[in-house]
């Protein structure tokens, strides 16, 4: 073991630097990411195009109110050139809130106020639906309100000595001052509480990704060292050059293991990322398929510009297939995507057996080392 | 005593070696010449066990090279390869230390300063990327030496290296050979060196221009 | 002259070693073929199933009031408007749990303990949901729709308040004034729930020229021949190269010369393959262009290309690191594709970042080809690109002669 660290040091010290902002660079590029797709997310907006044939207080404060939904830029048009700039899909959709609007929904009308055009290539029609509808819903139910106000006094023959605009105001007052109901969620086997409804791109997802990725760049020391012409010389020691090979990648394999425990447990402290004993040993198996990988493939490659550009391929399919999978939700998927074990904890995957009958078969083959060498 | 019985090694329909016998007895130092490609570093290889023949067969003191007698076999045997199989980014010092840790044989840091200092390589501390191309062939011959073998087989060890340190070798091989008993086969195209150091000289390859140079300075030479 | 003789010995050289490796080429290149048609077909059978089966929702009752019953009926009532899209149930939180953990059920809701209780006494109220974490995606949606009811309620119980202000002065009884608002309450909530009355729809489809189709197919199209450009380039990279060019360098020829003739050999082989790449295109979405049309598209799109290669060259330059060369060639190339917009359409981009994207190239380059492609523009502006690519070989060459200089 002494003798195998030493060894170690001995092909790293040369290039540390290298080795350390490899093996930092996930943890690095994911805080970043995470904080730019933090920014993007919040900043990103939806172009609606909005159309107001005739200008009466409730339709600006329509306008206004989407405005204020972070999610939305609302772009105020005449109808024409907003369905012109639909076409060319400048805009996702357009809503055109019809004349007479005020005096339907006082009346309690609510029956298509608003006409709404979408494209074929809408991304989020449906969403922006959903808050227009809610927020006319907001003005209309105000006017039900104070309607039932009204009706109360009819009923009970008194005349009225409050108007209707003061009844919506005093309305929305309440709605400021007293929202009771409020939601919480979290996922099943998680102790805490999600702040924000998990997005796809958690910290551990850029995190899985970008490893795989500097795994093959960290692994490019066994082609360096298998092809050296000082691999003859391990014939006449007392270690062929594959247990050599196969020592020190358990090394690396126990010393990126280490790292990846300290990177999670910064991943809790930052992003509230759950640890537990179940999830380390998942972290494990990923580590081990990651490294198997990419020990196996240097095997087999030559040159180390062509073991990057694999690694480089690999994880491009890697990315792909996964995010193809998870909208696909195959049983097959989870047992065939080496990220699913840790991403979704699934320890029944194709990978460790694979990579474990290699490595033996490897290890195997070495001992009928007297074959023919050219 | 090393035997070599009826090899031939053929690599696809080319023959390399045909028929090839010879045997190294202890404390003996054999010479190969031949022109390029007339299979010496085959022949070599064959002998150090990092190619098998594809007919005859080698005897290491009554043991056969064989799938099972091979690792053992190879504890016995230093090899010194044409390329220089050395980390270039270490220092010399870790160069010995690293093969040291690998070696069936410990060696303390004494004695592996002592195997540079008999090879006349006294650089310890630099980067073997600093070196001369003479420098690291010593440092070359040296690694081979760490786990004290009984058979050395060197192929073309000195190329590059200055006419002191090759006579400062010439010495030190023969004096390995005498007083430990090595047996030492050895390809050089330096003819003084092969006729100052070898007790036998074979001959390889169709062209007998080595054969008539060393017969006319007074030599013996086999044709294998 | 020399110059031009060194500059044409490279070719040579380079047109040799490209066709030593065609044999592996196609494969290579139809990586990204295979892996962009793979993903839409994918995403398209995904989508379809996902339309099958709709989300599975569990609500767990604790409250177990009149009211809450008649709260939760309601909105099982309800549901059938978009039934093909959501299923809820009413179960018990154990064996809501068991479901999830045999992965059948998205997520759940619990109403708590005196939940309605406390919202008309005016207490604050948690509603808990909880998700399954095989199932994030469909959680997330489930999250959306129950915030929209929560809203909805919110709303409704504002209201309530305001009408129990009132109520106050004529309802002395208080059995009957809580009767009377919750009456007023489910109304309320009832009104909320029927709001899709509120818009009506119409579809625009895009101009007569462009369909959805095309436009993704444009993406495609400029998606594939920068990741080709890329292979391309990487494909001539030899590794021999820095210990031989010491020796080509010693015959008088400069790092500028043998750059040059790379560069040339890229775009070359490039121009071929992305043009047919652009006939199948064509003849696939039967594109109606004529000869000014792809006098226009291939000037925007050679400009294009020789930007992304002055910088592929200039990484390869200043970046010695074989490993740190390729990742900043890749982060370039996704930073530069995403920045078109041919991923995400450019107008979902924050505002600050749609500023900026004219002064990208591939925004711009897209930009154009979109224009004439889709919107049947008959005129393009070249001189941004054209000046962006001036900036970048100059720099490319400066680079070059610099690092000529030092390493002789």
């Amino acid at each position: 073991m002494k003798q195998m660290l030493y060894m170690r040091w001995l092909h790293m010290k040369r290039q540390l630097y290298s080795i350390l902002f490899w093996l930092f660079i996930p943890f690095i590029a994911t805080v970043v990411l995470v904080q730019l797709l933090d920014v993007v997310k919040d900043d990103t907006s939806i172009p609606v195009g909005f159309v107001i044939k005739e200008e009466t207080p409730l339709t600006l404060e329509l306008a206004k109110k989407l405005e204020e939904e972070s999610f939305f830029t609302i772009h105020l048009l005449d109808e024409k050139e907003a369905l012109n700039q639909l076409e060319k899909h400048e805009l996702d959709s357009v809503f055109i809130v019809r004349e007479g609007y005020d005096e339907k929904l006082e009346k309690g009308n609510r029956h298509k106020l608003i006409h709404g055009y979408e494209s074929d290539m809408s991304f989020a029609y449906v969403s922006t639906i959903e808050t227009i509808q809610s927020l006319v819903q907001q003005q209309a139910s105000r006017y039900k309100a104070a309607n039932e106000v009204a009706k109360l006094y009819r009923q009970f023959d008194i005349p009225i000595d409050v108007t209707e605009e003061e009844l919506i105001e005093r309305s929305k007052e309440i709605e400021a001052e007293r929202t009771l109901l409020h939601t919480s969620m979290k996922y099943r086997g998680d102790e805490q509480h999600t702040s924000n409804a998990a997005s796809f791109f958690s910290p551990t997802f850029i995190w899985v990704f970008i490893s795989f990725l500097t795994t093959f760049f960290l692994f490019d020391w066994v082609i360096k060292e298998k092809n050296a012409h000082v691999a003859t010389r391990f014939l006449f020691t007392k270690k062929s050059v594959t247990t050599y090979l196969l020592e020190h990648f358990i090394l690396y394999t126990v010393g990126l293991f280490m790292i990846d425990v300290i990177v999670f447990f910064i991943f809790h402290f930052l992003y509230n990322e759950q640890i537990s004993w179940t999830f380390f040993l998942t972290l494990f198996l990923c580590r081990y398929v990651w490294n198997s990988s990419a020990f196996l493939i240097s095997m087999w490659i030559k040159r180390p510009f062509i073991f990057y550009l694999t690694g480089l391929s690999i994880t491009f399919v890697a990315i792909v297939t996964y995010v193809i999978g998870i909208t696909a939700q195959s049983t097959w998927f989870t047992f065939l995507h080496p990220m699913e074990i840790l991403l979704q904890g699934n320890y029944m995957n194709v990978w460790p057996i694979l990579n474990s009958v290699l490595l033996i078969i490897i290890f195997i083959r070495k001992e009928d080392s007297y074959v023919a060498r050219t | 005593m090393l035997h070599v019985h009826n090899v031939t090694k053929k690599f696809g329909k080319k023959t390399i070696l045909q028929d090839v016998s010879f045997t190294v007895k202890p404390g003996q130092i054999i010479g190969l010449v031949g022109e390029n490609g007339a299979g010496k570093s085959t022949l070599l290889n064959v002998l150090a066990s990092i190619q098998p023949p594809t007919s005859g067969e080698v005897v290491m003191e009554e043991k056969l090279y064989n799938r099972k007698n091979i690792k053992k076999l190879r504890q016995k045997i230093g090899y010194v390869p044409q390329d220089i199989a050395i980390w270039e980014e270490f220092t010399v010092a870790e160069n010995m230390h690293f093969f040291e840790k690998l070696s069936p044989i410990k060696r303390d840091h004494t004695a592996l300063k002592q195997l540079c200092d008999d090879v006349h390589l006294n650089r310890w501390h630099d980067r073997v990327s600093t070196l001369s191309g003479g420098m690291k062939r010593k440092l070359n011959i040296a690694i081979s030496l760490i786990h004290e073998p009984t058979y050395l087989f060197l192929d073309e060890p000195t190329v590059g290296i200055d006419l002191k340190s090759k006579v400062e070798i010439s010495h030190f091989l023969k004096s390995l050979a005498k007083e430990r008993g090595m047996a030492i086969v050895y390809i050089s195209h330096d003819m003084d060196e092969i006729i100052q150091l070898c007790d036998e000289i074979y001959h390889l390859g169709a062209d007998p221009f080595y054969k008539e140079l060393l017969t006319e300075r007074g030599k013996i030479v086999t044709t294998l | 002259m020399q110059t031009l003789k060194h500059y044409f010995m490279f070719l040579q050289i380079y047109v040799k070693q490209s066709k030593r490796k065609w044999l592996t080429f196609p494969l290579i290149l139809l990586s990204p073929i295979i892996m962009i048609g793979a993903t839409l077909f994918l995403s398209v059978q995904a989508l379809q199933t996902e339309e099958a089966e709709p989300i599975r929702i569990g609500i767990v009752n604790d409250d177990q009031s009149e009211e809450i019953t008649m709260l939760i009926d309601v909105l099982m009532e309800a549901q059938e408007a978009f039934e093909q899209y959501v299923h809820m149930e009413v179960l018990d939180e154990t064996s809501a749990q068991e479901q999830m953990d045999e992965n059948t059920l998205s997520a759940y809701v619990v109403f708590p303990a005196n939940f309605i209780e406390d919202l008309f006494y005016g207490q604050e109220v948690l509603l808990e949901m909880v998700g399954n974490k095989q199932k994030q995606v469909e959680s997330i949606v489930v999250k959306e729709i129950v915030d929209s009811v929560m809203r909805h309620i919110n709303t409704s119980q504002a209201n309530i308040l305001l009408i129990n202000h009132y109520a106050k002065k004529f309802i002395d009884d208080k059995e009957v004034r809580n009767e009377f608002l919750f009456e007023q309450f489910m109304s309320f909530f009832m009104y909320a729930l029927s709001k899709d009355k509120i818009v009506s729809t119409d579809e625009v489809t895009n101009i007569a020229t462009s369909s959805l189709y095309l436009y993704y197919g444009l993406s495609a199209f400029f998606i594939i021949s920068t990741i080709w450009l890329w292979i391309v380039y990487l494909f001539l990279y030899r590794e021999e190269a820095d210990r031989m060019s010491v020796r080509i360098r010693l015959y008088g020829v400069t790092l500028t010369q043998q750059l040059l003739a790379k560069l040339t050999i890229v775009l070359g082989i490039h121009f071929i393959l992305s043009f047919g790449l652009f006939f199948l295109f064509k003849n696939i979405f039967d594109l109606p262009l004529d000869g000014e049309d792809y006098g226009r598209i291939t000037t925007i799109f050679a400009l294009y290309s020789v930007i992304v290669v002055a910088i592929l060259a200039m990484i390869e330059m200043l970046i010695t690191s074989l490993k740190g060369r390729l990742l900043l060639q890749l982060i370039t190339i996704l930073l530069f594709l995403i920045s078109s917009g041919a991923i995400v359409p450019t107008i979902y981009f924050p505002l600050y970042v749609q500023d900026w994207l004219p002064y990208i190239y591939s925004y711009e380059a897209l930009f154009w080809l979109q224009e004439i492609i889709l919107n049947g523009r008959l005129y393009a502006a070249y001189a941004p690109l054209a000046w962006m690519a001036v900036v970048a070989m100059l720099l490319m060459l400066a680079i070059a002669f610099v690092k000529g200089r030092r390493t002789i």
